[in-house]
């Protein structure tokens, strides 16, 4: 059954793979002075899974609408496979999308929903009926093309809903947060599926949501936005451990915040002197001077205890300690208020900090990212 | 517990809407269901006779009740009624009037005479299977009489004759027309709300619209009527304009009023709101997300309308025509303001016999069917719907 998916979905052979997606100094404005989308340049190779990740309001599902052809830009071009679709309607880009709510049509059957594009595209009723089954097949719901959307879970239906918008291979594949109606756990089951699905056909996924967990375990390359924007665009691993801005270093993972100036700086690394008076090293990754005031971005499990004084290291005294199983989530704080979390691993043996009790964490200068305040 | 459960103050609370809905709708519905099947007005003017008969086996003249009606007739005349009687009884058939009227002026002036010899017509069997029907003061007639059926003095229920069938005639004339109207709103009304749906970026083409639906809600009956006879008269402003275009002749003056033309005209547009904001609330309630889901899979905006939007509305025009037909059953003012002679529907002939004929009884029965009709169709015709997988 799997040489057919595989042989149904070939790439087409022409030899020329152009990017999937290509935008270029896209503009979005709804009301002639702000820009949703502002100046954007994006490239999506073929097969691959990119997600745009953003906080509400930062243009994502505009830029979504624009791909998808409901929305114009107000500038710039996109192009899909090569070919110019900016001024294109959504019925002619050959996309497929899937939406928040599933958006199953409830009139129709299973089968008649995973059939409608293909209706639409004028298929033979024999080879509707065989690709049918394959995607059925592709999403283990077998027989349940008879049964309503509404008579189906949630899960199952946004499978169906993720079957229907590949089942005639468009070119490109906008998902739109499809797992943010499903429960927890659901939701990740559905990205193993949705994950497998990838793997199987390839095909191009742009997909969006707010849920960095998300776009972490999906993705092959992550594109943040903020206010319009890319903050910064890579691969999970890339995001998560060299963050360009203060504001990815933020919203990806959980990151201690400490603010301080700068006294010394060499090519790469830079002094700081925090607001408590600790002196400490950091990468300098933002260029900043001497005198700079900065902010320093520090994972909570790359810190460790340490006598003070020895390293970079800041005293800070324990306020709260959660036990979470795997590690312990210490809370604590710096003479100038400035809250620290430090993740303990679980080893076993690790003596716990106690609440109250003052110490001195440190952490290399490799870890710490000084970012212009 | 001293406080006042919030259950019974909720009912404390409905209590006068219900007693309003009792008092005001239930108690005369009722009134009239009864008035269909139960006239004691006979039965009360000759309660001897109504005795008599009851006991009676519907075969020959019976003597024994000729003493009975005798003693009845009389009273009636000491008492002033009978006129009434005579007006009533004449009522079941032609040429009773005259016999009650001579009978009881003979029975004044010689108390002992036998009927027989007052009148030959008291000899007639069919006579006294009249009195024995109308003297009990429950009756099936007027319900037959509004299905156009009659009983035989053998019994047998059997269609009236030709000329005398009215009703079944007019009741269908009624549904036909109440479906032509709804047919014409929904053709008329569903690219309305749909524009009205689809008009959100605008809000004052919107409210422009919404507006337009509503105005003649706003507008009195008369008032609309009237703007309607207007225009649609032999010597109005359409046949005017028809004829200074040299569309039609001086004798092709078009007939749009006082005919069922001129009823089905103005019953569409005194219903047409009707149709449209039911079906406008489904509209809006529809997530925009199925007919992008729609164009994102390829579907041209006609496949989409067609397949996706289409069926998904289906649940307001059900409401919207389900509301339509069902008042359009029950049409009155309408078809007598501009209905002429040709355009009167089931409404206005029990409005006739309320007002006119004074046969409140035969009223009473065609509002009865009137009212079987429309709770079978407001019951049966949603689940009809719903079977038919329209809801969505």
């Amino acid at each position: 059954m799997l040489m057919k998916v595989t042989s149904a979905l070939a790439p087409s052979g022409n030899g020329i793979q152009a990017e999937a997606l290509v935008l270029r100094r896209v503009d979005k404005t709804y009301d002639g002075v702000s820009k949703v989308v502002d100046a954007l340049d994006l490239d999506v190779h073929p097969g691959e899974f990119l997600t745009i990740l953003g906080p509400s309001g930062s243009g994502k599902t505009s830029l979504l609408m624009m791909l998808a052809g409901f929305e114009a830009p107000s500038a710039g071009t996109i192009e899909i496979g090569g070919r110019d679709v900016s001024r294109l309607p959504p019925y002619k880009r050959n996309i497929g999308m899937v939406f928040q709510h599933y958006a199953l049509f409830p009139h129709l059957t299973v089968g008649e929903n995973l059939a409608y594009p293909l209706q639409a595209r004028g298929w033979r009723k024999s080879d509707i009926a065989e690709r049918v089954d394959w995607a059925l097949q592709l999403i283990h719901l077998d027989g349940m093309q008879d049964r309503r959307p509404a008579q189906l879970s949630g899960g199952q239906q946004q499978r169906i809903a993720v079957a229907r918008a590949l089942i005639y291979r468009p070119q490109l594949v906008l998902m739109d947060e499809p797992l943010g109606a499903l429960d927890k756990q659901l939701r990740e089951q559905m990205q193993d599926e949705i994950v497998r699905i990838h793997r199987e056909l390839r095909p191009t996924i742009v997909y969006v949501t707010h849920d960095q967990s998300e776009a972490l375990s999906l993705s092959d390359r992550v594109a943040v936005f903020e206010a319009g924007r890319i903050a910064q665009i890579g691969t999970p691993s890339e995001l998560y451990e060299q963050p360009g801005t203060a504001f990815v270093a933020g919203f990806i993972g959980e990151n201690n915040r400490i603010t301080g100036s700068v006294i010394a700086v060499t090519t790469e690394f830079c002094h700081v002197r925090c607001a408590d008076g600790a002196i400490v090293e950091a990468r300098n990754i933002a260029d900043v001077r001497i005198g700079d005031r900065v902010n320093l971005a520090v994972r909570p499990e790359r810190l460790r205890p340490t006598q003070a004084g020895d390293g970079s290291s800041v005293e800070v005294e324990v306020a709260d300690i959660t036990y979470l199983g795997e590690v312990s989530r210490v809370r604590c704080r710096m003479r100038d208020g400035t809250e620290i979390i430090w993740k303990l691993p679980n080893c076993g043996q690790s003596e716990r900090p106690n609440r109250g009790a003052t110490i001195a964490l440190g952490f290399s200068r490799e870890d710490a990212r000084a970012f212009a305040a | 517990m001293n406080a006042v459960s919030p259950s019974r103050a909720g009912w404390a609370l409905v209590l006068p809407l219900v007693a309003f809905i009792v008092i005001a709708f239930l108690a005369p519905i009722a009134t009239m269901l009864l008035r269909s099947v139960h006239d004691p007005e006979i039965a009360d003017l000759m309660p001897r006779t109504r005795q008599t008969l009851a006991r009676w086996d519907g075969i020959g003249v019976p003597q024994m009740a000729t003493e009975a009606v005798t003693a009845d007739l009389r009273e009636a005349s000491a008492t002033n009624q009978i006129g009434r009687l005579a007006q009533r009884l004449n009522r079941e058939r032609n040429g009773l009037r005259v016999l009650i009227d001579v009978t009881a002026r003979h029975l004044e002036r010689e108390p002992d005479t036998k009927l027989s010899r007052i009148d030959p017509g008291w000899s007639d069997p069919a006579l006294w299977q009249i009195l024995a029907r109308v003297t009990s003061p429950w009756t099936g007639q007027h319900l037959l009489n509004a299905l156009d059926l009659t009983v035989t003095p053998d019994g047998a229920m059997v269609r009236q004759e030709e000329a005398r069938r009215l009703y079944v005639d007019l009741f269908l004339r009624t549904a036909w027309v109440a479906a032509l109207v709804t047919l014409i709103c929904a053709l008329l009304g569903y690219p309305y709300a749909y524009a009205y749906a689809m008009a959100a970026a605008g809000p004052s083409l919107r409210a422009l619209l919404l507006f337009l639906v509503l105005l003649p809600f706003w507008t009195s009956l008369l008032v609309r009527a009237t703007a309607w006879i207007v225009l649609l008269q032999r010597r109005g402003v359409i046949n005017e304009g028809l004829l200074a275009a040299g569309l039609i002749g001086e004798t092709g003056r078009l007939d749009l009023i006082y005919n069922m033309t001129g009823t089905i005209i103005v019953m569409v547009h005194v219903l047409l709101p009707f149709f449209v904001l039911p079906l406008y609330s489904v509209m809006a309630g529809l997530p925009t997300s199925y007919v992008r889901a729609s164009a994102s899979l390829g579907a041209h905006p006609v496949r989409t309308f067609a397949r996706v939007y289409l069926p998904l509305t289906y649940p307001g025009v059900a409401a919207g025509g389900l509301l339509v037909f069902i008042l359009s059953l029950g049409y009155y003012v309408t078809p007598a303001l501009v209905g002429g002679r040709t355009g009167q529907l089931i409404s206005n002939q029990i409005a006739f016999h309320m007002q006119r004929s004074l046969n409140w009884g035969l009223a009473a029965a065609l509002g009865t069917l009137l009212l079987l009709a429309v709770l079978l169709l407001a019951l049966t015709l949603p689940r009809l719907a719903e079977r038919g997988g329209l809801r969505a």
